[in-house]
């Protein structure tokens, strides 16, 4: 399967005609839903913890590139090797120098967006390098070929008869739906790749400036597995990742895992600063951070965008998303789904590239409602909406293929309607023939487009300015 | 790769005077929310409440001359027919009753993974002493060291931990302000003056997973069970 955010209309609405999938969809959300509620009722004064979430957030980001400085600088104090790429290419090369520096052969991956966001394990495997994904969820969707459809549950989109079908097919596992059992043959399998693999890579959640710290969230151990038995570590992460303070952590983490999972506090919380030590036994040898920029700094000379980047990528705003519910993940044709995806997948590839996924929001707010950072996502999606159609004043930042969804038509219709409002006698002859027209209004062309799933308007017989002309007594 | 390094921080600096759309004024402190919040009670039962949710096992035990007696149970319980330890004196009677009365292979993780590598993936249980713990989400804290290496607390299908009740703190946020963690002051402005440990590790219950169906399953990549002795 090819992600190709192009692709939405049709994916979409394939995805709305796949009985199975809308199932599975509902299932999981469902219960990731319940769980969310759950864990957030246990605490209270939960909006003024948002309000501290987004506080640290754009704090950091006021800060950034100084904190950047900072990280660099401690990380480079602890021992660990710090280098930036301002392209995808230029991260991969990165990735891939390191590995040839090192002879390695098979990686092992917790999860990291990033590495998404990269095509890494492609680009890897056309150099030679077998990269395997050590997240359950995340080996599922390799192993069927398939990006991941949640940026939290990447296998959310199957059910365990899929999953045991899979491993049927792919490990010559019996075909029976035992979750356990499937889970203890993943086990076995990627224990003996740890073991092997020359080289660990991973996300980072959170990289702390002031100690030269990378933290990673997780449950399964496969995030310590990665980052202690191969000889080599190699984290990727975002500019916008880093956050100033330890001090910082706590409330943060208290949003994320309970928005994400509903967990009080992830299995593991692991704090990374530095390859192993002398007289340490174990560890890796090396640690690399790689920092990525991917269109971030753009996003970050908008004011108002800069928001984009407060995201702890907690999936929150997908889980509750009347739209993710119907059409899952996949259909956005971007690492990055969701409400979330929308504004991401957009100011990375361009608006010409992904300008429709702005259109897919109902504007509900259900997003911003949920997002522990506060993030006004239906005021940014109004933003792109904007961009998209028309060009940005000048000064502003540009979003790539800004104005590349501008359409002569529809430009024309709102010429018209301005024309029509500037003058009562327009008004007013416009207003007798809506009337006269009624229901009779032909649809065709994007009209037609418009009211496939949506009632025509019809206007009245008798417009409103008539009726208050006519009242009796006047 | 300095080129990179220098575009990106140019493009940071030049947009960084940018004053947020939306300005939010809230404090980015967590202190004043946490006093809002209900108290904790007793530190102890907290830590074991939490615990237990998410699958560890907590057994009180008066002192530490009691642990080699207090989890001879559990030895049954899980079958527990080897174990691995760090080079911690501490546990030496903890080891020497293990191998003796109760027939447990024991064995010493004090040389390089490289030289033991399919002993401690081998092994049923590893034991380890534990830095801390956070009661509010039944945490235990982990600072791995040259004589307690990361991987005892992660390889083996066991991790039995030895944690003091003294060492319990409320929060997170309670035990970076104990100074744990280097040796600065966390959440003030003066930075930390020492080399922070290569690794710290928070752990909250046996390896867990919801990946099919956000079925919970324990026993992923890491532990299937976690076992605590509460000391003191
Ligand atoms: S936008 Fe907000 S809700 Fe959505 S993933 Fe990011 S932090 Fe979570």
């Amino acid at each position: 399967m090819k992600a190709d955010p192009r692709q939405f209309r049709q994916d979409s609405a394939r995805a709305i005609g796949d009985p199975t999938l809308r199932a599975n969809l509902r299932h999981t959300l469902g219960r990731i839903r319940a769980r969310r509620a759950e864990a957030l009722a246990a605490i209270e004064d939960v909006e003024a913890l948002r309000r501290i979430g987004n506080a640290i957030k754009q704090e950091s980001l006021r800060r950034l590139p100084r904190l950047l400085e900072q990280l660099e600088a401690n990380l480079v104090r602890n021992g660990v090797r710090v280098h930036w790429a301002e392209t995808l290419a230029e991260a991969n090369g990165i990735v891939l120098a390191i590995a040839r520096a090192n002879g390695v052969r098979l990686a092992v991956k917790g999860k990291s967006m990033v590495s998404e966001e990269m095509e890494l394990n492609a680009f890897l495997a056309e150099h030679g390098i077998e990269a395997i994904e050590a997240d359950l969820g995340e080996y599922i969707v390799q192993l069927a070929g398939q990006p991941p459809s949640h940026i939290v549950a990447p296998a959310m989109h199957m059910n365990r008869h899929q999953v045991a079908a899979l491993f049927h097919d792919k490990l010559g596992a019996p075909d029976v739906p035992d979750i356990e059992a499937m889970t203890a043959l993943a086990r076995r399998i990627l224990r003996e790749k740890f073991q092997r693999a020359g080289m660990g890579i991973t996300g980072v959640n959170f990289a702390i400036a002031e100690t030269g710290t990378l933290c990673l969230v997780e449950n399964e151990g496969n995030g310590r597995m990665v980052t202690t038995v191969p000889p080599v570590h190699v984290a990727l992460m975002g500019i916008e990742k880093v956050i100033a303070r330890l001090a910082d952590l706590p409330p943060l983490m208290r949003l994320l895992t309970r928005s994400a999972t509903g967990q009080p506090i992830s299995t593991y919380f692991n704090w990374i600063s530095g390859p192993r030590r002398p007289g340490e036994k174990d560890g890796p040898r090396e640690v690399h951070l790689v920092i990525l920029d991917n269109g971030r700094s753009a996003i970050y000379a908008d004011a108002q965008l800069r928001e984009t980047l407060d995201c702890v990528r907690c999936g929150a705003c997908l889980n509750i998303c009347p739209v993710f519910e119907r059409i899952g993940g996949h259909a956005y044709g971007s690492m990055y789904m969701g409400p979330i995806g929308k504004l991401l997948t957009p100011q990375m590839a361009g608006l010409g590239q992904a300008g429709h996924l702005v259109g897919a929001s109902t504007l509900c707010g259900a997003c911003f409602e949920v997002c522990p950072v506060q993030i006004p996502i239906p005021a940014l999606l109004l933003r792109l909406r904007q961009e998209a159609s028309q060009p940005s004043p000048a000064g502003r930042a540009l979003v790539r293929g800004a104005g590349g969804a501008r359409n002569p038509a529809e430009a024309m219709v709102w010429k018209g309607w301005q024309v029509l409002h500037d003058s009562a006698a327009a008004y007013r002859v416009f207003a007798r023939l809506a009337a006269l027209a009624g229901d009779r209004l032909p649809a065709f062309g994007p009209l037609k487009a418009w009211a496939r799933h949506r009632a025509l308007p019809r206007p009245a017989p008798r417009s409103l300015h008539r009726l208050l002309r006519d009242r009796p007594g006047e | 790769m300095s080129d990179a390094r220098t575009r990106i921080l140019e493009r940071l600096r030049r947009a960084e005077s940018v004053r947020p759309y939306y300005a939010n004024t809230e404090p980015a402190r967590e202190r004043e929310w946490l006093a809002r919040q209900p108290a904790l009670g007793d530190l102890a039962a907290r830590f074991t409440r939490e615990q237990e949710l998410v699958g560890g096992r907590v057994l009180p035990v008066a002192g530490w001359d009691q642990v080699p007696a207090a989890v001879a149970p559990w030895v049954r319980e899980f079958a527990i027919g080897s174990a691995a330890t760090g080079a911690v004196p501490r546990l030496d009677p903890l080891r020497a009753h293990l191998a003796g009365a109760l027939g447990v292979r024991v064995l010493t993780y004090d040389r390089e993974i490289e030289a033991q590598r399919a002993a401690i993936f081998g092994v049923d249980c590893g034991i380890t002493t534990v830095l801390g713990a956070i009661a509010e989400t039944g945490t235990l804290i982990l600072i791995p060291s040259p004589a307690e290496p990361r991987l005892l607390s992660l390889a083996p299908p066991i991790h039995l931990a030895l944690l003091e009740r003294r060492a319990l703190h409320p929060t997170m946020a309670a035990f970076l302000e104990s100074g744990a963690f280097g040796s600065g002051t966390p959440g003030s402005a003066a930075p930390l003056v020492t080399t922070p440990p290569s690794n710290l590790v928070m752990i909250s219950g046996p390896s867990r997973t919801a990946d099919i169906e956000l079925t919970l399953t324990i026993g992923v990549h890491g532990p299937k069970s976690l076992l605590i002795a509460l000391i003191g």
